[in-house]
């Protein structure tokens, strides 16, 4: 029963750290919610593990409780101008970070794309440019010739690769948005 | 070109229906948490669960459809009960009108393509 009433509270402590942006009213009557929730499923005779995996995990739920809290729009309800704005900076907040991966995912998958794509057309060029010594001098290093056109398709192998990477990512990223922001009618 | 799948229609219309089950149910009396969560349960394909219904319920307090109160329980804490607020009443009548609307139309299309 011990290893149980943990299990319980470590869930229950999980719950209201990720609830930590409702105000702390809200957030004891969800937490005041879920815990009678548990309570009345247990009274119920259901395990303690399918009562918390059907509930999800704790982080999973606050996730949905931010969502639908932040969310809402009622035209009954008079926002002062201050409330209206803190708001907008969680939801942007919440914007920003979601975008942090993904602007690092652009600039390193976009600049590792391009520049091997240039690169290895360079290469592959200067290969065949070189025996006949028709590169301006800067350019004459005295690689293999041979081995700079092996080389160059395979960094133009590689950037198309990163490009590819890229844009399955950005798809992926705009999957998850249109399902985390639900569309309201 | 973009066919959407059955699971994913149907979780559209869950959507917009939850919210009109809990006012439902809440209609015929306060409730509190588990036992909304059981009924909704048994919706059969608009089952919805208490991942989706808890969150719900603290949006449509929010926004002034519901009210909550506390009431001792035979065995344990005391619970917190929802109940509809005037607000609540009025846009349960609101969604019954065009509930029945809309089955009344997807009833005639269906009775057009009978006759043809």
């Amino acid at each position: 029963v011990n290893a149980m009433d943990s299990k319980l509270e470590r869930y229950v402590t999980r719950l209201e750290t990720a609830l930590a942006q409702l105000a702390p009213d809200e957030r004891q009557q969800v937490l005041q919610d879920i815990r009678s929730h548990i309570v009345d499923s247990l009274d119920a005779g259901k395990p303690l593990d399918a009562v918390l995996g059907a509930l999800g995990s704790a982080d999973d739920l606050a996730r949905a409780y931010r969502v639908e809290l932040l969310l809402r729009n009622d035209p009954r309800q008079v926002m002062s101008l201050l409330e209206r704005l803190g708001r907008y900076l969680q939801l942007a907040g919440l914007l920003l970070v979601g975008s942090v991966p993904t602007f690092m995912a652009l600039v390193v998958f976009g600049t590792v794309g391009v520049t091997f794509v240039a690169v290895g057309i360079g290469v592959f060029v200067a290969g065949f440019l070189g025996p006949f010594d028709l590169l301006p001098a800067p350019a004459q290093v005295g690689t293999n010739p041979v081995l700079a056109i092996l080389i160059g398709p395979l960094l133009v192998a590689l950037g198309i690769g990163s490009l590819l990477l890229l844009g399955r990512y950005l798809r992926l990223v705009a999957t998850m948005a249109k399902r985390l922001v639900p569309r309201r009618g | 070109l973009n066919v959407a799948p059955p699971t994913d229609w149907l979780s559209q219309l869950r959507r917009g229906v939850l919210e009109f089950c809990i006012l439902k149910v809440l209609g015929q009396g306060a409730s509190y948490g588990y036992e909304i969560v059981s009924t909704l349960n048994g919706l059969g394909p608009l089952a919805a669960g208490e991942s989706t219904v808890y969150p719900l319920l603290r949006r449509l307090k929010a926004d002034g459809l519901l009210e909550t109160f506390m009431q001792e329980s035979p065995a344990g804490p005391p619970r917190q009960y929802y109940r509809l607020s005037g607000a609540g009443r009025r846009r349960l009548a609101v969604l019954e009108r065009e509930w029945h609307a809309v089955v009344e139309a997807v009833d005639g299309c269906t009775r057009r393509g009978d006759a043809r």
